[in-house]
């Protein structure tokens, strides 16, 4: 390959080849974690972009000085979440927060719900709550979560409970309503 | 045939950004997570020579048809005979009528039981909603059945979920008269996403000293809806509908019977074709490890020729099962049944006996894929099947994949394909045009025989595969395939009188060919990517000792010995993209007659104006005004030569 033996003398190539070395001795089970890792990147983007298309009633708004962005039970998220810290939704700093009871989410904005909760307590507590709630769970927006996460072909989608989300008095963009996989109640 | 194996495994993804809220969402949609433990079938399939041609990959080789696409995968051949006619196979045993190539859209077989090849001119499906084309050379009998001999290529269109809005696109020049397509998508009340859309394309005739007249147009209307009402399902209805017009000139000998004996006349063909398909596929996720799929279409292809013509219906259902079985074992076994039913219109140079005949296709098959280790899989499995022609048919394989490192496979297979008879070889008397030294009063005929039986290759294929961090990736395949049984044509004389030459489809040739493909990735920068490619193939075919066939054996020459592509995609800033390709193809030579090796130049230009609307020139084959690539067979068709072609494109999505 003409490409590499012209390439042998960049130093971004021997960096390149240390690299490579170091890989080779690496175990194969990287290769799915670094998978995961990317599939949980992409849902903190959405978190945010969650965040920024769904507006919360003004009364639940006006007395915050911050968007809490919150965390129930074992997730697999990791540090990638505390990347928000600090962006701004709303005119609101966003403050990230990890919860292990369902009373304490409901001064949160948006919950990301895990998948070891008792869905019904917590949906219960959280009825009629000007809360976001998010879910992996399978079925989530048919039990009254809010959006539910799904892969699709190894790619990251949504589905949307509307009706969930008037109840719960917030108002979803047309834009994300557009993007989700499927939407069920009314507009 | 359903998408068992879904694969990505060739092609490095794009590096994400850092941070990723900057991106749009319908970006992040698009963004593929490959992960190997969550899709099991990747491991099978990453034992087998697989290239992926990506929806941007489409976009940034400005390609305008999938023949064009198919031009720098490593082991595939793909050389134009007129304008609308293209040779392509995939590891040799290169033909307009190449039967050793079987090609999927959407789950849905594509290959004419008729002469067991493809009509590409029929196959213009629209690029822009193309999620990727996977190409896998080498055997896949096991799942795809007969015909999937020396490669399976599946064309695999978006989701309309990832169809949302409006698009129109143009495209415009000397040789691409005009490509027009426009698309909508939507989604209903009840959470059914789908897309309509239209295209019509019109090319220009190419170069030949005697005159083309092999211009060719075609329009298609389409729809697909999916809809994915809950979790566990998702259920896909699409249908499509074409009609074209594909010039070009006829040689037709005119026997005793015929208008002037003895004569040979030159005649202007305007074949016209039209043809359609509505398929349903069901697929369900019964638990975290196992899902079926129900698979059901009917197809209809029309061809009226002034020899070739056929008029068929087909209609098939498959079904899928894959299961989870002691932790180990990755099941996936189904079953399917076709039916194709066909008419034809005899004529002085082609008819078939029966001229209308109905065809029933059994098959079932079964594969395991097993875990012997986290980085050892070890796949069987085997296909049955039954056909009217050559009645059970088995194709068993065997396929180790060896995860070395995080960032290297080593694979190998032996796997046994099968390709069965077509219609033709057992039911046709076509009349072939003598060479110029032959009396052309004596006619010459190619006559289907019941005993033509099916043509079998034992392949053996090693393989090895590196994907450093997305920086680098190598793949490299070799393989020896041992083919038996291959079709000949023996000529005999009868005396007559009138006197004539028959030649009964045979299966006296036997061979080997050996073969090396490389494929290699180099992100040079973050918007700089280089590709390069290269095949070498060797062919040695024998003619059984009791024939006399003069014709089947020059196959061997008709795949160059070795072709190469290099091509490199840069991106000026976030709004300009410059790509271009370089590609060489050996010489052949087709019944004594040498086509000469060619390099050729593509180039493209692409400006982002804003989100959405994007604005391209293409220019294709721009070292030479004009180069031949292949030639015809069977049917004397004028073949005519490439020209270099320039034009521009607008894509705005809305």
């Amino acid at each position: 390959m003409r490409i590499f033996r012209h390439s042998i003398f960049s130093g971004e190539l021997i960096a390149a080849t240390a690299a490579l070395l170091m890989l080779l001795c690496a175990p194969v089970t990287g290769k799915a974690d670094e998978a995961q890792q990317t599939e949980y990147r992409i849902k903190t983007a959405f978190l945010y972009n969650f965040s920024r298309f769904v507006v919360w009633p003004e009364s639940a708004m006006r007395e915050r000085s911050e968007f809490s962005l919150c965390t129930l039970g074992e997730t697999l998220f990791e540090e990638q979440l505390d990347t928000l810290a600090g962006k701004t939704v709303h005119n609101k700093a966003i403050v990230v927060k990890r919860h292990s009871q369902p009373q304490q989410v409901l001064d949160c904005q948006l919950v990301f719900i895990g998948e070891q909760q008792d869905l019904t307590e917590t949906l219960r507590t959280l009825q009629k709550q000007p809360v976001l709630t998010v879910s992996n769970i399978a079925g989530f927006t048919k039990k009254g979560g809010i959006i539910q996460f799904q892969l699709i072909e190894n790619k990251v989608r949504f589905r949307i409970n509307a009706d969930a989300a008037s109840s719960a008095g917030l108002t979803i963009s047309s834009k994300l309503l557009s993007l989700a996989i499927d939407v069920t109640g009314s507009r | 045939m359903l998408t068992a194996l879904s694969v990505q495994a060739a092609t490095l993804d794009d590096t994400l950004p850092d941070d990723l809220t900057e991106m749009s969402m319908e970006a992040l949609m698009d963004i593929e997570i490959t992960s190997v433990a969550k899709k099991p079938q990747k491991k099978s399939a990453a034992a087998a020579a697989i290239f992926v041609i990506t929806n941007d990959d489409l976009r940034r080789w400005g390609v305008t048809s999938i023949p064009e696409a198919l031009r720098r995968v490593p082991g595939v051949d793909v050389a134009k005979i007129d304008a609308n006619k293209w040779a392509i196979t995939s590891r040799g045993f290169n033909s307009r009528f190449a039967n050793k190539l079987l090609v999927l859209i959407d789950g849905r077989s594509v290959y004419t039981p008729l002469f067991a090849g493809v009509y590409w001119d029929n196959q213009d499906v629209v690029l822009q909603d193309v999620e990727r084309i996977e190409v896998i050379r080498g055997p896949g009998g096991t799942l795809w059945g007969a015909n999937a001999v020396n490669g399976v290529i599946n064309i695999i269109t978006k989701s309309a979920t990832d169809t949302q809005g409006d698009m129109v696109s143009v495209t415009a020049g000397d040789e691409v008269r005009g490509i027009g397509v426009a698309r909508h998508g939507g989604k209903l009340k009840n959470g059914i996403n789908y897309r309509v859309y239209a295209k019509y394309s019109d090319y220009d005739e190419a170069y030949s000293s005697a005159g083309a007249h092999d211009d060719w147009r075609s329009g298609q209307l389409g729809f697909r809806s999916d809809w994915m009402q809950t979790d566990r399902d998702s259920i896909t209805l699409q249908g499509d509908y074409y009609r074209g017009k594909a010039g070009q000139q006829v040689s037709i000998a005119n026997g005793p019977a015929g208008p002037s004996p003895g004569t040979i006349n030159q005649v202007i063909d305007d074949t016209e074709t039209d043809g359609g398909n509505l398929l349903f596929r069901w697929s369900r996720m019964t638990d975290k490890s196992s899902s079926f799929t129900l698979q059901i279409y009917y197809d209809h292809v029309g061809l009226d020729g002034k020899v070739l013509y056929e008029d068929r219906d087909t209609f098939d259902m498959e079904f899928q099962h894959r299961f989870q079985w002691m932790d180990k074992h990755d099941v996936v076994w189904g079953f399917d049944y076709r039916f194709t039913h066909d008419n034809t219109d005899n004529n002085q140079s082609f008819e078939l006996d029966p001229s209308s005949r109905s065809v029933n296709l059994y098959s079932t098959f079964i594969q395991d894929e097993i875990s012997l280790q986290d980085n050892l899989h070890l796949t069987l499995g085997t296909k049955l099947e039954h056909n009217d022609f050559s009645g059970f048919e088995y194709q068993p394989s065997i396929r180790i994949a060896w995860g070395m490192t995080a960032s290297q496979t080593l694979w190998g297979s032996v796997s046994r394909a099968v390709r069965t008879p077509a219609r033709g070889e057992h039911d046709v008397i076509l009349r072939l045009v003598p060479p110029p030294t032959a009396d052309p009063g004596i006619p010459v005929y190619a006559e289907g025989d019941d005993g033509y039986d099916s043509e079998v290759l034992t392949a053996y294929e090693l393989g090895y595969r590196l994907n450093h961090n997305n920086i680098w990736s190598t793949d490299v395949a070799v393989f020896y395939n041992d083919y038996d049984k291959l079709r000949t044509l023996d000529p005999s004389v009868d005396p007559g009188p009138p006197a004539t030459v028959r030649s009964p489809f045979d299966n006296n040739l036997s061979g080997e060919t050996y073969g090396l493909e490389l494929v290699s990735q180099w992100q040079v920068g973050p918007g700089w990517r280089l590709n390069a490619s290269y095949s070498w193939l060797d062919m040695q075919l024998r003619l059984d000792s009791n024939s006399n066939d003069t014709l089947s054996k020059s196959s061997e020459d008709a795949s160059p010995s070795s072709k190469a592509t290099i091509w490199s995609a840069f991106d000026f800033g976030n709004k300009l993209q410059f790509d271009a390709a370089l590609r060489y193809v050996g010489d052949i030579e087709i019944y004594e007659t040498s086509i000469d090796s060619y390099v050729e130049l593509d180039l493209r230009l692409g400006w982002e104006a804003r989100a959405g609307l994007e604005f391209s020139i293409i220019g294709q084959n721009l070292l030479d005004n004009h180069h031949p690539e292949f030639l015809p067979d069977f049917i004397n068709t004028r073949p005519t030569e490439v020209e270099r072609s320039i034009y521009g494109r607008v894509t705005w999505a809305f």
